[in-house]
């Protein structure tokens, strides 16, 4: 397959606005990204490698198939009523490996690399977790809108917390 | 460690005043003490049968310090090993699980069946051993491995009791998650691992801590109210459905269950919205009124002592631990579900256990957070003890009317989740522990 190095660009900088806009805590802009249908779901691992795939019959370690709850994570983050978001983690998001699966006029399919490292301030520790996105991307306007992105989390031992931000 | 050293640290006045001392969750040497009393003295939960269900299937894990492989023969019986060869030591068993007919050591080829009897030592031929070498001598080691109700137990101390003995009052609400499909249960494929840092003893108090649900878990009560109002308003589609048995100040309480376990309860109004509620004319019809109140309609959560809570409310979860230091604290959990259910009820299971369960949910995170908390402020030992108080003067000897219903194995009740009398019970079991002869050499069964 030929590269498109114009969408593979454009596609780019669209994951990588997403990473700053959770670097940079601006939910409200982050939220904006995602159709009002969409799925942002974290498979978690049956065994060494074997991933779960099968959400209604398998357990994900996230699964919110509509964007009310993902709104409902982040008034969490905004309520001041949760402790373990109080002081929230300083993160730096990498995203790389950036290529197109495949894509048409109406939607764009897209793997990529990530590392999110996170520097906990109550626990004095650097963590970070580390695997792939998998995005489903529909054309809207001169950029795109999320219509799914499945993280697949590769180390994936969680220390003490894993939200939408943490990856 | 001297049990005169440890006695002091646990104040238990009847109707007075029950206190611990805050070195119970910060000390090295209490800590290496609970793991050779407790976890290593004692029945520890490791496994469900479902994750082992045919011949020749193993699954390796840690009871303690000590890394163990169970596995199933022919017959469908469970046995269980250190995970150790006999000849220099290295571990057998790498993976997580497996199935094999045969264990080869990969340091130096000795080959054991799932019986742990030595079948090849290589090169035997040109060995030279001396005359005294028998090779039966070199079977793996045994350690004890036995299951109730399809949750499989395993302990490394050879004078262990029966664990039928053991569970004491906890069989009873064993079955009830258990005989909630005709076939049992299973443990849905995806497990998840987590850490943190606060002792393990936080667990199995907080398991049972009806006093912390309403300001730990504001946030997630909020959301659920939130969803029932978007869905009135905007008419959006709630696909969780969250359990909620806060908002109509249900009937609720708790009970000693004797060897240190212990339960919660609380009666759930939106029952129905659960997986096993979806399904509740038929539960009734097949277990009868009684029962099928207390499996679905009564969220329960059953401590087992010293290592795994059962979760029947909010969703179902198996969550189990184990100590990494007096600070540090490994748990993994699981979604358990009744063998057969109904896809939507499944569904429905999974996304009610996401939500709430998990480093990964809505709920679990500030459970943690309150642990490492707590284990920062036991360092502050200037501040040293801290009181179970709460509710002593209605702590009722026996079973209550509500639990009279199905057992009589009950050692107190108490008519509210607040209550903290259901501690004097777990201290004095853990003060028993710490302080009992325990055998001097550990082997072979």
């Amino acid at each position: 397959m030929a590269i498109d190095l114009q969408l593979t660009a454009e596609v780019t900088d669209f994951l990588l606005e997403e990473a700053d806009l959770l670097d940079r805590r601006d939910w409200d802009s982050w939220l904006e990204l995602y159709e009002e249908q969409c799925l942002f779901w974290i498979p978690a691992w049956e065994d060494d490698d074997v991933l779960c795939e099968d959400p209604d019959n398998e357990v994900s370690l996230i699964y919110l198939d509509d964007k009310n709850r993902l709104k409902d994570r982040v008034w969490r983050i905004n309520s001041g009523l949760s402790s373990s978001l109080i002081r929230m983690p300083r993160m730096a998001h990498m995203v790389s490996n950036v290529r197109i699966k495949e894509a048409s006029a109406e939607r764009i399919l897209v793997h990529a690399k990530f590392q999110a490292n996170a520097y906990k301030l109550d626990e004095h520790r650097v963590d970070f977790f580390f695997g792939d996105y998998h995005y489903e991307l529909l054309p809207k306007g001169d950029s795109f809108s999320i219509k799914t992105k499945k993280v697949i989390i590769r180390n994936d031992i969680i220390p003490r917390q894993l939200d939408f931000f943490s990856v | 460690m001297k049990p005169e050293n440890i006695k002091w640290r646990v104040v238990d006045k009847p109707g007075e005043t029950f206190k611990v001392h805050r070195s119970i969750y910060t000390d090295p040497d209490i800590y290496q003490t609970e793991l050779e009393q407790i976890f290593e003295g004692n029945w520890i939960y490791i496994a469900h049968d479902s994750q082992l269900p045919n011949a020749n299937d193993y699954f390796t894990t840690l009871v303690g310090r000590q890394p163990v492989v169970i596995s199933r023969d022919d017959e469908g019986k469970l046995h269980g090993f250190i995970n150790a060869c006999t000849h220099r030591g290295a571990k057998i068993c790498r993976k997580k699980k497996g199935n094999t007919k045969n264990w080869s050591c990969p340091y130096h080829g000795w080959v054991f069946n799932p019986q742990g009897e030595i079948l090849d030592i290589k090169s035997l031929d040109t060995a030279n051993y001396p005359d005294s070498f028998q090779k039966s001598d070199y079977d793996l080691t045994r350690i004890k491995v036995d299951s109730y109700a399809g949750f499989i137990f395993a302990s490394v101390n050879t004078e262990v009791q029966e664990l039928k003995d053991h569970l004491a009052g906890a069989k009873v609400f064993m079955d009830l998650f258990n005989e909630q499909s005709a076939e049992g249960l299973e443990i849905l494929p995806g497990t998840s691992v987590y850490t943190h840092h606060g002792n393990w003893k936080m667990q199995a108090e907080n398991g049972v801590d009806g006093y912390h649900v309403d300001t730990v878990h504001a946030s997630y009560f909020r959301i659920a109210a939130n969803r029932n109002e978007r869905a009135a308003k905007e008419g959006a589609e709630d696909k969780v459905k969250a359990i909620d048995p806060l908002t109509e100040q249900p009937r609720n309480g708790t009970y000693t269950l004797g060897n240190g376990h212990q339960l919660f309860w609380i009666d759930v109004p939106n029952f129905r919205d659960r997986g096993l509620g979806m399904e509740y004319d038929a539960l009734v019809e097949r277990v009868g009124e009684v029962k099928a109140k207390w499996m679905a309609a009564r969220l329960r959560q059953l401590v087992i002592y010293p290592n795994v809570i059962l979760f029947d409310g909010i969703s179902t979860q198996m969550r189990h631990w184990r100590p990494l230091s007096q600070d540090e604290t490994e748990v993994t959990v699981n979604c358990i579900a009744p063998v057969g259910e109904p896809a939507e009820s499944r569904t429905r299971r999974l996304r009610q256990y996401e939500d709430f369960y998990g480093a990964s949910g809505l709920a679990t995170p500030d459970d943690l957070t309150e642990f490492d908390a707590c284990q920062d402020g036991y360092y502050g030992i200037k501040s040293a003890w801290h009181d179970f108080n709460r509710g002593m003067t209605q702590i009722i000897d026996g079973p209550d009317d509500v639990v009279a219903e199905i057992t009589t194995e009950v050692l107190n009740s108490a008519p509210h989740m607040a209550d903290e009398g259901l501690y004097h019970h777990n201290y004095r079991n853990w003060l028993k522990l710490m302080t009992r002869k325990m055998p001097t050499q550990q082997g072979a069964v």
